[in-house]
């Protein structure tokens, strides 16, 4: 495994429109916290949701990095609460000095395609491998006519968190 | 850049073992999940027969599970040991207040080579 990062406390978020799965990773391989963050709106507008959900993670954990997965270009595009979202995010972690990295869903994708995971299933199932505490909750193949399940958004997160440490000349991400 | 070591990791001890912070409470003897929240992220301190209760639970030691505050602890007690270090240096007695003084001179400059408990 080649990574130049060290021990790095990284904060992955993969967000949603409704909610964003994340995890806490500090170096490649400590998982530290991960779960699901809704922003049912409880608190008021959005922002406040968000900030109030998200930012709470920030205090929690002072992670160095925020990881943002985001959608494809044409969704952030086209959705108003991603780029909401991604506002507050980016506010709250200029505010705590925090260095955020925007990584699109394609170039993870492209990333873990190298080691012939191409799927997202299949990526998940690395992140399983990889990190054991979640591997209780990988769900089984989604099938054509099923839903995505609810916490494979905390797998994605994971992706984003690994493919954070990749660098170019790693065999591995 | 390397992130500070973060408070506690009663969290992601908790999260490994897949408990509730309602379930914890109940395994230390605490009325509620409440306080094993409020641990957690930091607000309370636990006292110490909860914290040793939680190295027993999750078999950490409490210096692994606080580390952020461990390491904090172990800063001040280092800087102000200089400190008295300095101060007993500085001493200039004669008869038994000078052999005191060599003592614990003595025993600072051994405790430097003993490794600290993990």
């Amino acid at each position: 495994m080649v990574h130049d990062k060290g021990q790095e406390r990284v904060l992955a978020l993969d967000l949603r429109s409704g909610r964003a799965g994340f995890v806490v990773l500090e170096g490649l391989d400590k998982l530290l916290d991960w779960g699901v963050r809704s922003y049912t709106p409880r608190y008021g507008p959005l922002e406040v949701t968000v900030s109030r959900r998200i930012a709470s993670l920030l205090g929690l954990h002072q992670p160095s990095v925020m990881v943002l997965r985001l959608p494809s270009n044409r969704l952030v595009k086209k959705n108003d609460r991603i780029r909401v979202i991604v506002r507050t995010l980016r506010k709250e972690a200029k505010r705590r000095s925090v260095s955020l990295r925007l990584l699109r869903r394609q170039r993870i994708k492209k990333i873990f395609s190298a080691q012939g995971r191409a799927t997202k299933h299949q990526i998940a199932s690395l992140m399983a491998e990889r990190f054991s505490d979640l591997a209780w909750k990988l769900p089984p193949k989604r099938k054509l006519w099923q839903s995505e399940n609810y916490h494979m958004t905390v797998f994605d997160a994971a992706a984003a968190g690994v493919a954070h440490f990749w660098r170019p000349d790693a065999q591995k991400p | 850049m390397t992130s500070q070591s973060a408070g506690n990791y009663l969290r992601t001890h908790r999260k490994r073992s897949g408990l509730s912070q309602h379930e914890v409470a109940g395994v230390l003897g605490i009325d509620n999940g409440g306080m094993v929240c409020r641990y957690e992220l930091g607000r309370h301190l636990p006292p110490l027969l909860v914290a040793l209760a939680l190295e027993a639970l999750f078999r950490v030691p409490i210096s692994q599970l606080f580390r952020g505050l461990g390491e904090t602890v172990e800063q001040s007690v280092e800087d102000r040991l200089l400190s008295l270090e300095t101060e007993l240096q500085s001493r200039s007695g004669k008869g038994p207040q000078a052999a005191i003084t060599a003592k614990k001179l003595q025993w600072l400059t051994e405790r430097r080579n003993v490794k600290p408990v993990a």
